[in-house]
């Protein structure tokens, strides 16, 4: 049976924004886009670099080290320099509270 | 379901307080350091994701909020590794044996023949009020608040540490063992090292990091460390750093050592354990024909995370430096290195050489290599290279077809790739570190 694990409240991130949380050995970023919430691992496939450390434009996080580009929806590379997708989380809401999938 | 969250800011605002203990530690001019270090600790911001040498971790998960921490116990396995130590003190394979349990104890073994010749091994809060003279100069001269943040922590928050000072012409050929032991989860130590080497001495010293949590539900422990060392003219040193810490333990360290004219300098980084593990080693090249000489073997699986600097600082003509690091990683295991040569503009005629190679043996591992050089004049002879590439599935294959089981065959692979290493390290250590070595190599 899948488990999830409370990681934020709605609250915690306004639309547009994100945030990072550790999620035992993984690091990831909880996006708000368009009233929706998805996780991401918090690092760019190209470089390894933090991607929650660049911005997100709508479904879109840009890395701010060499402009890379993922959908946070599905994690696939919308724009070079990455090749790689990233990998993500099935995300749920349930009244205030944010899960993430573990497995 | 368990909602017990961490996250990256848990330990972010943490302000060593005012009336913390460590801060009365040791005579006047000690615990003015010590406050300074707190100032600079308290007003310095956490270093930005993203920026050199922190892009690769997170530097939150250094942040230890000394009130949450619990002084705990030494780990069960520590007995059995002492008493292998002090086997090998009986049988005249080291020149003495300290141990330093969380900084709360320093236990000395053997040292009584060194100190007939003048060579002083001794807890740090001792030498600090006993050998002012020795220790005063250079405590703090390398590792302190101007390296960074981390190190202004330790700086003011250290128990105890070890000092040895190696007088003039003396010589400490077997090496001197220092066995540090972490406590168990929850707990955080700062482990200090103080190393004076005098005019035309030797020394050889092991030093050796173990303990830590055993399971990461119940917490991690964290570890904080710095090394200071100083060869003096003519002198000859050779370190061998030791990372056994276990799979959940977080760990930060940083070493520095300044050598002066004709000093030479081995340097050996073994880096296995731990969860998270950042070290910064740096040889300080100031006066002329000093050589350092690094070797690395990192040794990463399951979630272990690495990230390594090494810096090579000529500050002085005709020195010369070189660095070997290799780095073997499986699973998930992750591992960054950043090395930088850099060359003043008055020293010419140097020579610095870099080299990191990385094998991954599986997918999933992920490795990083960023060779950095600032050399500010044209006098010099300089190179680096840097390799990262999967196992040569032939080679194993070759090993297989003739009835080897195929992880003794990948080890046999990794050993020949780690070997080339070995081979560089003098006759005396080459042993005992291919020990060292093969224990780890049983775990991949």
């Amino acid at each position: 049976m899948a488990e999830y694990r409370k990681v934020a409240t709605v609250s915690d991130i306004p639309d547009g924004g994100m945030k990072t949380y550790r999620l035992d050995h993984d690091q990831i970023v909880i996006c708000h886009s368009g009233g929706r919430f998805y996780a991401i691992v918090d690092e760019c496939s190209h470089d390894a670099a933090p991607i929650s450390t660049g911005h997100l434009r709508d479904h879109e996080i840009v890395c701010p080290r060499h402009g890379a580009r993922f959908d946070i929806t599905s994690g696939t590379v919308t724009a070079p320099p990455a090749v790689a997708p990233i990998d993500t989380f099935e995300v749920k809401v349930e009244g205030e509270d944010i899960f993430v999938r573990l497995d | 379901m368990d909602n017990d969250m961490n996250t990256d800011n848990a330990n972010s605002e943490y302000k060593i307080p005012d009336m913390a203990p460590e801060l009365m530690r040791g005579p006047q001019w000690l615990q003015e350091k010590r406050t300074l270090a707190r100032d600079a600790f308290n007003s310095s911001p956490l270093p930005r994701r993203g920026l050199h040498l922190w892009r690769y971790t997170d530097p939150n998960r250094f942040m230890v909020d000394r009130a949450s921490v619990v002084d705990s116990a030494y780990t069960e396995d520590y007995d059995a590794v002492e008493k292998v130590e002090l086997r090998h003190l009986e049988q005249g394979r080291l020149s003495g044996l300290v141990t330093d349990l969380g900084g709360r104890e320093i236990n000395r073994y053997g040292v009584e023949k060194l100190a007939e010749q003048g060579i002083l091994v001794t807890s740090l809060s001792e030498a600090v009020g006993k050998y002012k003279v020795l220790v005063e100069p250079y405590l703090y001269r390398l590792v302190n608040s101007a390296t960074g943040k981390f190190e202004a922590l330790n700086g003011a928050l250290w128990n105890d540490g070890i000092f040895i000072y190696v007088p003039r012409g003396k010589s400490v050929a077997k090496p001197l063992h220092l066995l540090r032991e972490a406590g168990r989860e929850n707990s955080a130590q700062f482990p200090r090292l103080l190393i004076v080497v005098d005019q035309g001495s030797e020394l050889t010293v092991i030093d050796e990091y173990g303990g830590g949590s055993h399971k990461m539900e119940k917490g991690l422990s964290y570890a904080n460390s710095a090394v200071e060392i100083f060869g003096m003219a003519g002198s000859r040193i050779r370190y061998v750093n030791l990372q056994r810490q276990t799979s959940a333990m977080n760990s930060y360290l940083t070493h520095r050592a300044m050598l002066e004219r004709d000093a030479n300098m081995l340097t050996i980084i073994l880096a296995f354990g731990g969860l998270l593990n950042k070290q910064n080693f740096g040889a300080i090249l100031s006066g002329q024909n000093a050589e350092s000489n690094m070797f690395g073997l990192t040794f990463g699986s399951g979630h272990q995370h690495f990230d390594c600097h090494t810096l090579q600082h000529h500050a002085a003509g005709q020195t010369l430096s070189n660095i070997d690091h290799k780095v073997v990683l499986r699973d998930k295991a992750r591992s960054a290195y950043t090395g930088l040569i850099k060359i003043e503009k008055n020293a010419r005629t140097c020579e610095a050489y870099q080299e990191n190679r990385n094998l991954l043996l599986n997918k999933g591992t992920r490795a990083e290599t960023i060779p950095e050089l600032e050399i500010l004049n044209e006098d010099v002879r300089c190179s680096h290279g840097a390799t990262i590439g999967p196992i040569d599935p032939m080679e194993v294959f070759y090993l297989s077809s003739r009835g080897i089981p195929y992880d003794d065959a990948v080890r046999m692979v990794v050993g020949g790739f780690v070997e080339k290493t070995l081979k560089q390290v003098p006759d005396d250590l080459r042993e005992r570190l291919r020990q060292f070595v093969n224990t780890r190599l049983e775990k991949i």
